[in-house]
């Protein structure tokens, strides 16, 4: 069984946003509420200060603080290392948005993010918490897994589009976009990516690109020193750390 | 014939009754007073609390009257009990997959949270619809009786137990009802399940009678009525709200039995990034024209 898990080149990022439309056409999510989030901050002061990017999707962490903390069991993680929502068994209670360092959890009935109120645009008449013009196909929709438009009162997540990557071949070592025979199977923030920033594959497997990528170009985590070993991993180039580990990390 | 025990608040009372109906309906005496007194009383506890539930209830009444003992007992028989079993009246089957799962597990320790250990007599597991349903009305003795033991506690517990029967419930109707249509059975189960169905969506009467005139009756559930409980932890950073004291405690002892750190509790999850670097960009420096 293979342990999926994400590897975004940061000296590639141009910061475009593509992956954050991608991920919101691909799984429907209310504008403003984005699982594929690129933060936009800055670093240093005038008349030096730097705008800087940083993509960050739910980390599917090994030890996941959402898991922990869950009183219902709806937050589960796959075989295959991925970390989802069960919206059936749900009951928005947020400890899971409290406990999560990471801020990648989404709670549907909060203040809308953008105005108009999509919500109310594009009013459900049944147990959807909205009726958005562009759908993923009734047959995917899985609220067991966390996949397609939520119901009221629940929490959602990015869930590297399990409902593409539980299709794929068994034993593939990555998920290349490249390659037509995968590209269905692959996340939709991966197929996006202009600069090819993000790759996706086996973590488990040392021969999969994404393995190799990490152990020849350094890969960290994001907030490794909390303990909760993300799947997700940065390539930062030469002497860079992500951000919130950039003053511990610091290049001698 | 009263059957009603006034001594018993009647919210509890009203759950206490819809429960029997979701057991075995062996002997002639509980098969008639299933038939006979079980709609009239659900009509007068529910008219007690407030409600007309004449028109919801006049069709199982209906139902009912064309249905003797045996027809009663063959229907529950056929839908809930000869394998291979249409409508598992097991809750927690339809969220687990499979019998003593998790849900099942978390309701067995609510059930001993409030003193509740299941009997010998009762040959099913603690998730059976009519146990839960039981429950429920003790938490609503407890609530309008006990009073101030444990009000949020028994709070949460409500919501939870009702949670977990909105998920399962739609489904055991559909199956019985689909069932019926089939065998051509009397429709009298899949009519006690909308009704079940139907009190459970009917919160502000049945749940919360006090949020009523509340001014929060208007949000959707009770966890999003967490903004206005009276011991909410403000973030350091920018005060708002980010749980309950009580919450976070809930949440850090689990962290920290998962060896987790907890630090970052005390910041609102939008606060964090700050934190971390994340800062946003101000325009604060000192240049003529720029405020």
């Amino acid at each position: 069984m293979a342990t999926w898990g994400m590897v975004i080149d940061l000296e590639k990022c141009t910061g475009c946003q593509a992956c954050t439309l991608a991920c919101g056409m691909e799984n429907n999510r209310l504008p403003g509420e984005n699982w594929q989030d690129v933060i936009f901050f800055t670093e240093g002061s005038y008349p030096s200060a730097q705008l800087k990017w940083f993509p960050r999707p739910c980390q599917h962490c090994e030890n996941p603080s959402c898991m922990a903390v869950c009183p219902t069991g709806a937050t589960f993680k796959t075989a295959d290392g991925v970390v989802l929502v069960d919206w059936d068994k749900c009951i928005g209670c947020k400890y899971c948005m409290v406990a999560c360092p990471y801020g990648v959890r989404f709670y549907t009935e909060e203040k809308p993010l953008v105005s108009p109120d999509m919500r109310k645009v594009h009013a459900s008449k049944d147990e959807h918490s909205w009726n958005p013009p562009w759908k993923m196909p009734d047959a995917r929709e899985d609220w067991k897994h966390g996949v397609g438009i939520q119901p009221h009162d629940v929490v959602s997540k990015c869930t590297f589009c399990y409902h593409r990557v539980s299709m794929a071949p068994p034993g593939t070592p990555d998920l290349d976009p490249q390659d037509p025979k995968l590209r269905e199977f692959t996340p939709a923030c991966v197929v996006t990516c202009p600069p090819g920033a993000r790759l996706f594959g086996d973590l488990s497997n040392p021969e999969s690109r994404v393995s190799r990528m990490i152990g020849d170009k350094r890969g960290v985590r994001l907030l490794d020193q909390l303990g909760n070993k993300p799947q997700v991993y940065y390539l930062t180039g030469d002497g860079g750390a992500v951000p919130s580990n950039r003053a511990i990390d610091k290049k001698a | 014939m009263d059957t009603i025990d006034s001594t018993v608040p009647p919210r509890a009372e009203f759950w206490q009754c819809l429960a029997q109906a979701f057991y075995a309906p062996r002997g002639e005496h509980f098969s008639r007073s299933l038939r006979e007194d079980l709609p009239e009383d659900l009509v007068e506890l529910a008219s007690l609390l407030g409600r007309d539930l004449s028109g919801v209830i006049g069709e199982i009444r209906e139902v009912f009257l064309q249905t003797d003992a045996d027809s009663l007992l063959q229907t529950y028989s056929s839908l809930f009990l000869v394998p291979p079993i249409p409508a598992k009246l097991n809750v927690a089957v339809y969220l687990d997959g499979t019998l003593l799962g998790p849900q099942c597990k978390m309701l067995e320790k609510t059930y001993l949270r409030h003193g509740i250990e299941q009997s010998p007599e009762m040959h099913d597991t603690p998730d059976h619809l009519a146990t839960v349903l039981e429950f429920l009305a003790l938490l609503f003795y407890k609530r309008d009786c006990v009073g101030a033991g444990k009000p949020e506690t028994l709070r949460d517990d409500l919501e939870s137990v009702r949670g977990l029967l909105l998920r399962t419930v739609p489904e055991i109707e559909r199956r019985a009802a689909q069932t019926e249509r089939e065998r051509a059975l009397p429709a009298v189960y899949s009519a006690l399940l909308r009704l079940v169905l139907t009190l459970l969506h009917d919160e502000q009467a049945l749940f919360f009678p006090a949020a009523i005139n509340d001014e929060t009756a208007t949000s959707p559930g009770y966890f999003s009525k967490r903004d206005t409980a009276p011991d909410l932890v403000a973030c350091t950073e920018c005060g708002r709200p980010v749980a309950t004291a009580r919450e976070l405690k809930v949440i850090a002892d689990r962290l920290r039995q998962s060896g987790l750190p907890a630090d970052h509790l005390g910041l609102c999850p939008d606060c964090r990034n700050a934190q971390y670097g994340w800062r946003p960009g101000r325009a604060d420096f000192d240049l003529p024209g720029f405020r």
